[in-house]
This record gives structure tokens, C-alpha cells and sequence, in this order.
């Protein structure tokens, strides 16, 4: 065995992101870890390389125990890791990226002429071609990883682990990446690669390992399964096992007619979005994350102007117009990720409880914040969300990933708006957590509100949506009723465009 | 409650402790010179706040650096690092100096007026700033920073070539003209304190005010901390900007204007920017957490040190650069500690 990590347990607060996980890589092998978001599988990867450390559990690499403590050791270990969030200097070239840490002096100077020459046979001699002076914020995405994997190959590494690679790539560029990975196991690495897309698995990989809620739920070769029986183990728990009440949905409150990003490269980042949602329904957006969801998102919201098309709420136009301007107008909105967007961790909770209310004579008269009913919001929030908290005026950064999200959530609900966007509502969070604020939405829907759930976990949006459209490449790939799908039709759209799928 | 009130105390620890270290390393420097550090330090902090002239003397040299603090911790605390506070007091100070003798009426009108020039002329400079920093994309940090010495030089030539005083007895003193009416009266007797203390206090109560318990407040602040999740809220972003900076201005104009009408009754070449009050000004802010009511003490605390480093040197013979070191040794671990926590902050 290459590498065996044994009984691995992590917590995050009171998430258990690796419960007694154990597995194996052996040499010269392509070991695929699949499993949903959440699932535990970039956390164990993580402890491999040092980025995370173990609460318990042992690492051994050829029998011999380890202690993996940072990124430095595991490259002694020649362990690299392909992140998922290159880690690059954008200004510098690729070459100079590339010896990074290692570079290659004359004397006290760099060696440029050296660093170029040797760059250039590296990536020769892997058939990963790239050109050493060119600058890595110019470069293409898919080259940009290529640079990455030369980097990690520059240190010697043995033993590869990609966090989900082609999650930010072109079909074109995902083609190319698994020829490599073909060719880096045909020249003797060892690779580990962290996807939740199926086929791929089914492509490169030897064996494969299935992960859910921190825990390993099923290993086999792969020539002994197929994308099925893998798609069962990966969601199986929980899948639709909620009902919704069948509604007769109203009124359209949100339009979107032929929104469209342009975006830097060619390609538009959001190309020609028609969508509505009406009164008594959740309308999901499925997608691997990076599609243009998060665009979608930006635009309806207000954050981002779109380039072409109008944005309609409740029959108002409200095309360009300010993140304000367009709350008022009734939208609410759960934003992917509650540190970035959804709060300030150095405020109270109380002052995150506000934002948005902050206009309601009920919160403040002629500008002067009423801190009694601050108090009485933030506490009810607490009370009815079941907030994990001491008190109103703690920070929001002693809370654990999943009251902050609630928090987050139950002040966006409690707007009483009828339009919602809700983004990533479950990302991160622990399944009770998750489970209630599928409880909150299904009951925000069943009141009539009209739902707009973006989310790249499959099964909460199979769960929850009464219409399903998929976005690919920022175009709406294909759109189902309820029931009409199941995870794998759905998952083919997710990463196929559907010229190819039906012809 | 009781955890509250310990968080309350906590804002006091970081401070203190950079006072502490300052002080020492001030000993040690005075040990250097042959001065027993403990009579020294003690010297120090009796020649700022000892006696009822020592603290008067410090209490007048606070008042232009609490402004200067104020202007400083509505911006840093809203999230915007501006340095303009000097020059928007050069600028505010100067157009007082000029204004005030054209004023005809009785005192209280020629304070009202030039006073109000002046505000008007620091939230001019300060949006200047804040426009070329958005219009731009560039720092303010910057921008702010060439304004200043851009408002050092427009004085400079102003009160040299154009202001500059007819009757004066010294012809090379660069300095505009005495004013006779308009004064702000003294507070206790001939001591030098005046009544711009006083106001210099009322606007830090009322800058807490604002910044605590306002809608106004609530939104600069939140930009401050998360720009993001104030955007995401419906804060509109520039607006708010210009706004908060344009306040900035404000005070520190007033500043400049009640450091001329209190103390130096016109303008001097380099009267705000040799003694540093907004240099000073902004250490106090960030001594004080930017929290208004916090820049009171620190204020005070600066401007003690600097009366007492005077004090020593007459008596001791130590050099008054000494308070410069201790100052400097505490905006040193004041900042250090921003970027630990900001680093920190990153990380989770």
C-alpha cells in the first residue's frame, strides 16, 4: 500500500466533516472519492496534505506512520495537491510559479533563462504544454491548472490529489485533464481524484470510493460498478423522501427575460436566461457549480448589472436598478456564502439580525435605530430558527457554520417578501440544520411565496423544486416538472450540452 | 451583562499595554542619556497632567488632535483609510483665518461664519480626495496622503504671497493677519484652554451618537466591517462613501477653524501640520478602537505626553523627541495588533 490513512476523524464545532474514515491508495493507481457536497471528501484530502489536521486517526505511507502537519511536510512526502482555488500569483509567469519555493539561482539571482529552459522539458517531457513566460492571469483556465499540475510535478510528487478539477473547466478542457491523468498514471504517479461527477469517475479512474455525511458508505473497482449503483450510494438516505403538497401555483412574481452577461472572455457568462417563478412554487436551479449560477443570482439580486435583457418582480420592471430598489420591491434573498455576502462576522448579532429592516418605521423613526425592538427581532429569530446562541448582542463570529446560516436565513424569511431567492441554502451546515431549513422553505412555499432555489447539491434541489431548469455554460440546458427526472438524466445535463445529449 | 461589561474592559487591555511598552521604551531611551528612566517617566507624566497648567496646556493641545481623532475613526471605522485629516484642517484653518476679518458684526457672527467656511472647505477637500480615489479606482490611503502635502503647499503660498499679515512687526513671520473680534472666549481665567474644548467634546458625544444609534451609523459601520454584506444588504456603496468622508471633512475642517479662533488667532504657516494633530489624531483613533468617546482619553493621553516632553526637557535636559519615540512605539504595536487581528480574521 502507497498510502493508507486509518480511522480519521475531524470535527468542525459540532460538525463531524470525517467520521472513522479509512481508506487506501496503492501505487500507481487512479483512486476516484465521490460523494455530494458536504460529504466529507475535500476535508480528508486536506488532512492528507496537511492543510487540516486530524482530531484522531493515523496516516502510514508504505507502512511507515506519518505525521503530516503542513503543505512542506506532505511535499517531503511527495504528496502535491491540485486545488480547487489554484494557488497561484496571478501577476508572475508560468515559470516563475512553477519553481516557486524552488527556485533556480545564479548566485543570489533568479535564473531566468535556466528557470524558462527548465520549465519548457518539464512540461515536454509530461506532454502538458505550456509556454514559461506567459503570464498566469492571461492564461486560459484550463491552462492556468496545467500550470498547477506542472507545479506539483516540479516538486516531485508521487502522489496527486485533484479537488474536483474540472469543476471550473470547458468540455473541451475536461477532455484534455483526464488525458493527462491517463498519462500521469501511465508514467508511474499515483493519483487521487475528488468529483462528484460520475463519468469521469467512470473514464480515468481504477477504483472508487463513495463518501457520504463524513462517512465511507461504499468502495469498488470500477469496472465492478457503474454510474447507477454509484448515484445510489451517494444519495440514497434522503432522496425525496419529502413530499410537497401538491399547490396550485399563481401569479408569476419574477421574470427574467433574456438576461444575458457578456463577461470578458467570448463566451457570455450568462447567455440569453428566460426564466419565472410564480406564487406556490419552487423553481430549483441544478448545475455544477460555476454554470453562471452565482451570476443569476448577482443579477436578480441587484448586485450585478446584466448586460441585455430585463428583470421583472411582481410585475415591476426593475431592470438596472439598486440592490435597494429591488428589496423594496419584495425579494428576499439567502446569498451562497454567509461570511462573504450574508453577514459581518465583527458585528452582533443583533446588528446582522437588522440588515435590511433598517428602513421599517418599526426599526428606526426619522434615522434613529430603536434598539428594544433590534432586541426583540434578533431574539425571536433566535427563538423561532432555533439559533444556537447566549445572547443578542454576541458576535457573529462565535457562531458555528450552521446557526449563522440560520440566522442568515430566518432574516431573510422573517422580510416577509413574497419573492425569494434563495442561493446555496444548505452549504456547509450539518443535516439537522439542513433539514429545518427545508422545513422553513417548503412551509414559505406552501404560504404562497414564490420560490427561486439555486443550489449544486442534485438531491436538494430534486427534494424541493416543483420545476427544475439546469444551467450549462450559463445557458439553460433543459428544463423538468417535478418527478419528470431522476439524478442521473438530470446530471447529464449538468454537464453536457443538450445538442449532444439529443442528437 | 456581566460578560458584556468584561468585553467593555477588554477594549481598554491592547491600549494600555502599548502605553506601557511605549513608556518603557521612552525609560530606556532616557537612561541613554543619563536621566534615571523612573524620575524621568514620572517627570513626563506629571509635566503632562501634574498641575492645573500643565493639564490646561494639554487639554488646549488636545482639542485640534480629538478633532483630527474623530474625522479619523468615522473613516477608518466605516471602513475607509483616510489619512486626509491633515490637510482638510491646513485648508479649513486657513480659509477661517482669511474669512473672519471680513466678517463685519459682533463676535459671535464672525465665529459662526468663518466656522461655517470652514467645515465647508474640509468636506470640499475631503471629496476631492474620495471622488479622484472612486472615479479612479485608486487608495485612498494615497490620495489622501498627496492631498495633504497638496494643502500644506496651497497655505504655504497662500499666507506667504497673498495673506500675509500688513501690519505685522516681524516681516518673516509667514502668518495672515491677528484677529481681534471673533475670538473664542477663554474657559478659567487666562490659562489658554477655550471654549473649542468644550465643543470638541460635544462633537464626540454626538459623533457616538450618530455612529451607535442611527440608521446612518448602523450602515457605515456595516460597510466598515463587511463591504460586501452591506451591499448585499441595499447600502448604496458610493453614496454612503462619499457621505461618511464627506463628514470627515467636516470635522476636521471645524478643527482647523477652532485651533485658529481658540489658540493661535490666525493662520501660521505650518501651525497644524509641524506639532503633527492629525498624525496624532490618528493614532488616538486607533488607540481608542475608533470608538468616539475612547479618543477623548486617547486625545488627551497624546497630547500629555507631548506637554510633558517639554516639561522634561527644560527640567532634565532630556530631548523632547522622546515622546516621539513612545508615540511611535505605540502606533507600532497599535497596528501590528490591526493586522494580527485582521490576519486572523482572514484566516477563519
Amino acid at each position: 500500500m502507497l498510502v493508507e490513512m486509518k480511522h480519521i476523524t475531524k470535527r468542525y464545532g459540532e460538525v463531524i466533516a470525517n467520521d472513522d474514515v479509512s481508506l487506501a491508495l496503492e501505487e500507481n493507481e487512479i483512486l476516484a472519492i465521490v460523494g455530494e457536497n458536504g460529504a466529507g471528501k475535500t476535508t480528508i484530502m486536506k488532512i492528507l496534505y496537511g492543510l487540516e489536521h486530524p482530531d484522531a486517526g493515523e496516516i502510514f505511507i508504505r507502512g511507515q506512520k506519518v505525521l503530516i502537519t503542513s503543505p512542506r511536510a506532505a511535499m517531503a512526502h511527495h504528496i502535491g495537491m491540485v486545488q480547487q482555488h489554484f494557488m497561484l500569483f496571478d501577476t508572475l509567469s508560468a515559470a516563475e510559479n512553477i519553481v516557486y519555493q524552488n527556485e533556480i539561482r545564479k548566485g543570489i539571482f533568479f535564473d531566468h533563462k535556466k528557470t524558462n529552459q527548465t520549465v519548457l522539458e518539464l512540461s515536454q517531457s509530461y506532454g502538458l504544454p505550456i509556454d514559461p513566460q506567459a503570464i498566469v492571469q492571461q492564461l486560459p483556465i484550463g491552462s492556468q491548472q496545467r500550470v498547477e499540475i506542472l507545479k506539483i510535478l516540479y516538486q516531485q510528487s508521487q502522489i496527486i490529489i485533484f479537488d474536483e478539477p474540472s469543476a471550473v473547466l470547458t468540455p473541451l478542457e475536461v477532455e484534455e485533464l483526464l488525458k493527462t491523468m491517463k498519462q500521469l498514471k501511465a508514467m508511474g504517479k499515483s493519483l487521487i481524484l475528488i468529483t462528484h461527477k460520475l463519468q469521469e469517475v467512470m473514464d480515468v479512474a481504477d477504483r472508487v470510493i463513495v463518501m457520504r455525511q463524513g462517512k465511507v458508505t461504499f468502495e469498488s473497482k470500477v469496472t465492478d460498478t457503474n454510474v447507477k449503483e454509484l448515484t445510489y450510494h451517494m444519495v440514497k438516505r434522503h432522496l425525496n423522501t419529502r413530499t410537497l403538497k401538491p399547490q396550485n401555483p399563481g401569479e408569476v412574481q419574477l421574470e427574467l427575460k433574456h438576461i444575458s452577461v457578456y463577461g470578458n472572455s467570448a463566451k457570455k457568462e450568462l447567455d440569453d436566461i428566460s426564466l419565472c417563478v410564480r406564487s406556490f412554487e419552487i423553481v430549483g436551479i441544478a448545475g455544477v457549480s460555476g454554470n453562471g449560477q452565482s451570476l443569476l443570482a448577482r443579477v436578480v439580486s441587484g448586485l450585478l448589472d446584466s448586460d441585455a435583457g430585463e428583470l421583472f418582480i411582481k410585475g415591476q420592471n426593475l431592470t438596472h436598478q439598486s440592490v435597494h430598489s429591488i428589496r423594496q420591491a419584495g425579494l428576499s434573498h439567502v446569498p451562497d456564502d454567509r461570511y462573504l455576502w450574508g453577514s459581518a462576522r465583527e458585528a452582533t448579532l443583533g446588528e446582522n439580525a437588522l440588515m435590511g429592516f433598517e428602513y421599517r418605521p418599526d426599526f428606526t423613526q426619522k434615522g434613529i435605530l430603536k434598539s428594544q425592538k433590534i432586541k426583540h427581532l434578533t431574539n425571536s429569530l433566535i427563538d423561532r430558527y432555533q439559533i444556537k446562541a447566549d445572547e443578542w448582542q454576541q458576535k457573529m463570529s462565535q457562531l458555528s457554520g450552521g446557526n449563522a446560516q440560520k440566522l442568515v436565513v430566518g432574516r431573510e424569511f422573517e422580510q416577509n417578501s413574497e419573492v425569494l431567492l434563495v442561493n446555496e441554502p444548505t452549504r456547509g451546515i450539518d443535516i439537522g440544520a439542513m433539514e429545518f431549513i427545508h422545513q422553513q422553505l417548503v412551509e414559505k412555499r406552501d404560504n404562497g411565496c414564490a420560490i427561486l432555489l439555486i443550489s449544486s447539491d442534485l438531491n436538494e434541489i430534486m427534494t424541493l423544486s416543483d420545476r427544475i431548469i439546469v444551467l450549462f455554460e450559463g445557458r439553460i440546458n433543459a428544463t423538468f416538472v417535478r418527478g419528470e427526472a431522476d439524478a442521473r438524466q438530470l446530471g447529464l445535463y449538468m454537464v453536457k450540452r443538450y445538442e449532444e445529449i439529443e442528437t | 451583562m456581566k460578560k458584556l461589561k468584561l468585553e467593555w474592559l477588554k477594549a481598554f487591555r491592547a491600549p494600555l499595554i502599548a502605553v506601557t511598552i511605549g513608556l518603557f521604551f521612552g525609560g530606556v531611551v532616557m537612561a541613554f542619556s543619563g536621566t534615571n528612566p523612573i524620575t524621568g517617566i514620572i517627570a513626563l507624566l506629571k509635566g503632562g497632567y501634574g498641575s492645573t497648567y500643565a493639564l490646561v496646556t494639554t487639554l488646549t493641545r488636545a482639542t485640534p488632535i480629538l478633532f483630527a481623532a474623530l474625522a479619523a475613526s468615522l473613516a477608518w471605522g466605516s471602513g475607509y483609510s483616510s489619512m486626509g485629516a491633515g490637510g482638510q484642517m491646513v485648508l479649513g484653518a486657513l480659509v477661517c483665518a482669511i474669512i473672519a476679518p471680513l466678517v463685519p458684526g459682533p463676535g459671535w457672527l464672525v465665529c459662526l461664519v468663518s466656522i461655517a467656511a470652514a467645515v465647508l472647505t474640509g468636506m470640499a477637500w475631503s471629496l476631492l480626495s474620495a471622488y479622484i480615489s472612486e472615479r479612479f479606482a485608486t487608495s485612498l490611503l494615497i490620495i489622501t496622503l498627496m492631498c495633504n502635502y497638496l494643502a500644506d503647499g496651497i497655505a504655504s503660498y497662500f499666507t506667504t504671497y497673498v495673506f500675509k499679515d500688513p501690519f505685522g512687526v516681524d516681516a518673516s513671520a509667514i502668518q495672515t493677519q491677528k484677529l481681534t473680534v471673533g475670538v473664542l472666549p477663554k474657559l478659567i481665567g487666562t490659562y489658554s484652554l477655550h471654549t473649542g474644548f468644550l465643543l470638541a467634546l460635544l462633537a464626540a458625544v454626538l459623533l457616538w451618537f450618530v455612529s451607535r444609534k442611527t440608521r446612518f451609523g448602523y450602515q457605515a459601520k456595516m460597510n466598515g466591517l463587511n463591504v460586501n454584506f452591506a451591499r448585499y444588504g441595499g447600502v448604496p456603496s458610493v453614496k454612503m462613501m462619499l457621505l461618511t468622508l464627506l463628514i470627515c471633512g467636516g470635522i476636521a475642517g471645524l478643527g482647523g477653524a477652532i485651533e485658529v479662533l481658540g489658540t493661535r488667532l490666525r493662520y501660521v504657516d505650518g501651525m497644524i501640520t509641524s506639532p503633527g494633530y492629525a498624525w496624532s489624531g490618528i493614532i488616538a483613533s486607533l488607540m481608542a478602537g475608533n470608538h468616539p468617546i475612547g479618543a477623548i482619553i486617547s486625545s488627551i493621553f497624546l497630547a500629555g505626553l507631548t506637554t510633558g516632553g517639554a516639561t522634561v526637557e527644560r527640567q532634565l535636559g532630556v530631548a523632547s523627541e522622546v515622546t516621539l519615540i513612545i508615540q511611535g512605539i505605540i502606533t507600532l504595536l497599535i497596528t501590528a495588533q490591526l493586522v494580527i487581528k485582521w490576519k486572523k480574521g482572514e484566516k477563519s
